[in-house]
């Protein structure tokens, strides 16, 4: 009889098998080396079928298709459970991924096993935007490797490689509804950033509950300092975080996000999309909020919109709240001048008294009072790209 | 009477611009010779033309004991150039001067060259009456023939049957238009009036201060610079000059005058003098809270003449004050209004144009 060894093929198993039925036609006593053997064989075979099977489990997508198929549904039919008949459409045709209340709300009243819907769909690298992978070609996402020596799906999995899920958070201007362009761009630019990331060394891990309201206050005045974001970057690497500067791509309209995929190592990215003081310093702001606020609340990117139990609105509200208190106290706002007349005195003096830059103040008058043509001077003036060109030029971090 | 360090701001006779003068501390008075202009009462809804004159008229009598109230006996020109009709300019004229100099004041009256001759004839009676002289106010386009020029002012002195010593010549710019030439031009060429060292004094008023606000933001610095204050100092110290002027401006208003009509609103705008510069905290009509706003600011900022400067400067730290109740709650008002913060700007402006004028070397 063949040496009992870890099935890990088609033939481990074959042979398994044969081994397992001439051991049993031997009906041997459970406590000899025979029944022993067969004890070890049977549990070999169950693990190897066991992932065997999961393999072969039917995509999400299939699964849905294969019930409606059975129960004649329509994919109207689909809408209790889904939504509404856009978002079923979106769903059977791969564009969007299923929510935990879907799987939810399919798998009670379908009958289809959560653990088939909730599998990951394999990603159809094809299916990406021509312009998006030569963007992210040019921007030396793929290092030296060329789009003209190698296929679309070859270079994205090389560039993803495991990292196809992350955890994140992003700050848009906007929010749109979800084309799968932006998605795509959100999760490359997401992976260049942590790429980038892990090209810094940092001697000291995060420590939780250090960034909070008086870390941020504390960090904002550097922005009174000639060379400020560069000295809040150093800051915050001494703290534990990594601050990246990285362009947003084409239609993510995506000024930061803050990945925290190592709790040790908060990521924090930046894109510039403005090239103003302001939004930098209120992006941070931002990014620092949600270290402070949501730092023990894993949150997937795709399962934030559309579902009740996180209301991406809401994390967004509560960081914005917090970063504007950073930049600008509200009990000094409450009886500023500056809400009357947001004039470049109201300014100066708000600054001086909070020992943060001009441009921030007016940043956050303008957010306030919701006049985004005031104080267009100030805050146009001071730009912020030109502390980081080095950074920008690095393009193949 | 005057010499280089006198000031002769003309203002309208406003209740703003009373309250001004009339806030000024003796001392600084001392230096000042205001020249009041008299304009017509703002029309009532429905008023006729004939109503608003009675009106005027009515008030007239009082005139003269109220300018004495605000400013005392010290000298003041009197200019009815602005009323309407002659008959009212003669009469007005008549009543404020004589009255005036009855009760102990200085009253002056102003002519212009070409004023009707029922109104020049009023001014020389009176000046020769009172022998408080008398002020020939010159403007541009006065100037457009230099030879007329002098034979119109010689056949003036001829039938006014005064000499250039008892008259004050006062050459009015009016607008500067933005830069330095129209001053210096209109300077110079007044040199050339016939025996310009001989007159009681020579004095040359512009301003530079904008017909409105428009080209003033809420969100910038507003920074007015002060081309007449400029130019008058710049001259003093010119050799070329045979008589050197008396400083005269409009302190913070345009100095042409516009009736304002019954729907106007200013906007809540502080104007606030600076040593060069007007600094001009531009507010929105009808929102009064941001005269405090603005004076919130206006008191922290270094160019702040303080507390203890002048009357207005007073009012403004007072108004500064208010804010934070204010901010807490608006039902309480006391923002002041167009008046009360007109009145605060044109008192800071005199008392800094006096300490300027002494300053000169």
């Amino acid at each position: 009889m063949s040496k009992i060894k870890i099935i890990k093929n088609q033939e481990d198993y074959q042979e398994a098998l044969k081994m397992t039925e001439e051991l049993m036609a031997c009906d041997p006593n459970p406590d000899s080396a025979e029944g022993e053997q067969l004890n070890l064989l049977v549990t070999l075979i169950k693990d190897y079928e066991k992932s065997a099977f999961e393999k072969s489990l039917p995509t999400p997508i299939e699964a849905i298709k294969f019930r409606m198929e059975q129960e004649d549904l329509k994919p109207v039919d689909l809408i209790p459970f889904i939504g509404s008949r856009s978002r079923v459409s979106e769903i059977l045709s791969g564009k969007r991924q299923l929510t935990i209340d879907m799987i939810r709300t399919l798998s009670n009243g379908l009958g289809i096993p959560a653990e088939v819907l909730i599998q990951k769909p394999n990603i159809d690298y094809e299916a990406w935007d021509n312009r998006l992978v030569l963007e992210m070609e040019k921007r030396g996402y793929f290092g030296d490797v060329s789009i003209k020596e190698n296929t679309k799906s070859e270079l994205l999995k090389s560039f993803f490689g495991k990292q196809s899920q992350f955890v994140a958070m992003h700050r848009k201007s906007h929010y749109r509804t979800s084309p799968l362009t932006e998605k795509h761009a959100l999760s490359a630019w997401t992976v260049r950033v942590i790429r980038k990331a892990e090209q810094i060394k940092v001697s000291k891990k995060y420590k939780q509950g250090l960034v909070d309201l008086n870390f941020m206050q504390d960090l904002a005045k550097l922005s009174i300092k000639e060379n400020g974001p560069l000295l809040a970057q150093e800051h915050l690497k001494n703290s534990g975080i990594i601050l990246i500067i990285e362009s947003h791509l084409p239609k993510t309209y995506l000024d930061g996000g803050v990945i925290l995929t190592n709790k040790n190592k908060p990521i924090i990215g930046s894109t510039l999309r403005y090239d103003r003081l302001d939004n930098f310093w209120f992006t941070l702001m931002h990014e620092l909020a949600h270290i402070a606020l949501h730092f023990d609340q894993d949150i997937f990117y795709d399962e934030i919109e559309n579902t009740k139990e996180v209301n991406i609105d809401t994390r967004e509200q509560e960081a914005d709240a917090l970063a504007g208190e950073a930049l600008l106290p509200s009990a000094k706002w409450e009886v500023s001048p500056a809400r009357l007349i947001p004039s470049p005195m109201a300014v100066n003096s708000l600054a001086n008294e909070l020992g943060v830059h001009k441009a921030v103040i007016a940043g956050q008058i303008r957010h306030r009072t919701k006049k985004y043509n005031y104080l267009s001077k100030i805050v146009n003036n001071e730009k912020v790209r030109k502390y980081f060109l080095k950074d920008k030029n690095k393009k193949h971090a | 009477m005057l010499n280089s360090k006198y000031y002769i701001p003309i203002l309208k006779w406003k209740r703003a611009e009373q309250n001004a003068l009339k806030t000024l501390t003796k001392e600084r008075k001392k230096y000042i010779t205001p020249l009041i202009q008299f304009v017509m009462p703002k029309a009532k809804p429905n008023e006729q033309f004939e109503e608003t004159v009675t009106r005027f008229e009515k008030q007239l009598l009082e005139i003269p004991n109220k300018i004495i109230d605000v400013w005392g006996t010290t000298a003041v020109f009197v200019d009815v150039s602005l009323l309407f009709t002659t008959s009212l300019k003669v009469k007005s004229l008549k009543t404020i001067v004589q009255k005036g100099n009855k009760l102990g004041g200085t009253f002056i009256p102003v002519i212009h060259l070409h004023d009707e001759d029922d109104i020049k004839e009023k001014a020389f009676f009176l000046a020769r009456q009172n022998n408080r002289g008398l002020c020939i106010r010159l403007v541009c386009p006065d100037f457009l023939n230099q030879n007329k020029l002098n034979q119109d002012i010689a056949r003036l002195l001829l039938s006014s049957k005064l000499k250039e010593k008892d008259i004050d010549l006062l050459v009015d710019i009016k607008e500067t238009n933005g830069g330095k030439e129209k001053y210096i031009k209109y300077l110079n060429l007044s040199q050339n009036i016939l025996n310009i060292k001989k007159w009681r004094t020579f004095i040359l008023a512009a301003s530079s201060f904008p017909e409105d606000l428009t080209k003033c933001w809420i969100d910038e610095e507003n920074l007015l610079p002060r081309i007449e204050w400029k130019c008058f100092k710049d001259c003093l110290t010119s050799s070329n000059l045979q008589r050197k002027p008396i400083f005269a401006d409009y302190t913070i208003q345009h100095p042409v005058y516009k009736e304002a009509t019954q729907f106007f609103h200013p906007s809540s705008s502080i104007k606030y003098t600076l040593a060069n510069h007007w600094l001009i905290l531009k507010g929105k009509k009808q929102e009064f809270g941001m005269y405090l706003a603005s004076a919130a600011e206006l008191v922290k900022d270094k160019r702040f003449y303080g507390e203890n400067f002048s009357d207005g400067d007073k009012y403004i730290v007072k108004r500064a004050k208010h804010y934070s109740s204010y901010i807490k709650n608006p039902e309480i008002k006391g923002t002041g209004s167009a008046e009360t913060w007109l009145r605060a700007g044109i008192n800071h402006h005199l008392e800094l144009v006096v300490n300027q004028i002494a300053n000169l070397p």
